[in-house]
């Protein structure tokens, strides 16, 4: 029977060396195997009837030499590939490429938070258009019947027997009448292009991200 | 390769699907597991590399884990099989039983009487 200071002192000399073995492991592993062995040593130790130190020294021998259980843990850490990252479209890209087009802001929140798109990627789902069909309908509007409809006047002179002296016209109004046509087209088309740009960008962003699920794991 | 590094690399291919299978019937913790494996004899040569094997195959998920408490000390692991680690035992008892039967067919009844 060997006095229980110097047992103890033999125990955590064995723990000390079998952590400093299992230097360079990740901390959850590394105290996950250390906490299994200080518990399987005491349980060991609480069977023995007579603690000597050989029975001690036999214990700590069977449990292994801490290189040899580190060098384990090293082999058992490499192998599995199972913890890594999966390139999956989850509910975060979902969320994200419904959101982007109807709620803007939450949907490019997502859109930077999820690993499935670049920079380009992003950039293109903020800015194509700003603000998605938020911004299509509610500013829109006040756009084109505010500031921005075509503007222009005709002025008509004329003397007191009806006779037109003067006809001039200024801004939208002075153009000729085909380029009139013309400009107004443009802005029913480019009207269009809006309202089906959130649409596509939406279409793009999906492309990109069933791209990047596909792709090995790195 | 010598017979002694033969004996290793055999014991590392079957020793977790045997923890796995000694986990069939009930869940149990990791001193429990080394006793099985010390009767059973030769398997586990330093007992402690048992713990990194199950902290592994707890990573992978064939094993999941309950803390119990003990009669005494501080409270206990439990391993228990998940579906995964169950599949896993099925499929290795298939493999090794064809294995084993190839093996015997070539040796015959000349092997190590």
């Amino acid at each position: 029977m060997m006095s229980a200071p110097h047992a103890d002192q033999l125990v955590s000399d064995y723990l000390g060396r079998l952590d400093s073995a299992l230097a360079g492991l990740p901390k959850a592993r590394r105290e996950e195997i250390l906490d299994e062995i200080t518990n399987h040593i005491a349980e060991e130790r609480s069977r023995l009837h007579d603690e000597s130190d050989a029975d001690l020294r036999n214990l700590l021998d069977r449990v292994g030499d801490p290189g040899e259980v580190a060098g384990a843990a090293r082999d058992e850490t490499v192998e599995p590939q199972v913890q890594r990252p999966s390139r999956r479209i989850g509910p975060v890209e979902v969320l994200a490429l419904v959101l982007t087009p109807l709620f803007w802001p939450a949907g490019v929140i997502l859109l930077w938070l999820s690993p499935a798109w670049n920079l380009r990627d992003r950039l293109i789902g903020t800015l194509l258009p700003p603000g998605g069909y938020i911004f299509i309908f509610f500013f829109l509007p006040l756009i084109l019947f505010g500031g921005l409809q075509p503007s222009g006047s005709c002025m008509t002179v004329s003397d007191s027997q009806g006779n037109v002296i003067q006809h001039s016209c200024t801004g939208f109004e002075a153009l000729p009448g085909w380029q009139q046509d013309l400009l107004q087209a443009a802005g029913i088309g480019m009207f269009l292009l809006l309202l089906v740009l959130p649409v596509l960008t939406a279409i793009y962003l999906t492309y990109r991200a069933r791209k990047w699920s596909s792709e090995p794991v790195g | 390769m010598p017979i002694e590094g033969l004996a290793t690399q055999l014991r590392k291919g079957v020793i977790e699907y045997c923890v796995l299978a000694m986990l069939r019937d009930s869940p149990r913790y990791g001193g429990e597991l080394v006793q099985m494996l010390r009767n059973q004899g030769g398997l586990l040569t330093s007992e402690g590399t048992i713990y990194p094997l199950l902290s592994r195959m707890r990573a992978e998920d064939l094993v999941d884990t309950e803390w119990r408490e003990a009669p005494a000390g501080s409270p206990r692991r439990y391993y228990r099989l998940t579906k995964a680690g169950q599949r896993a035992v099925v499929e290795f008892q298939r493999e090794w039983v064809r294995f084993r039967v190839t093996v015997d067919g070539i040796f015959g009844d000349r092997g190590g009487r």
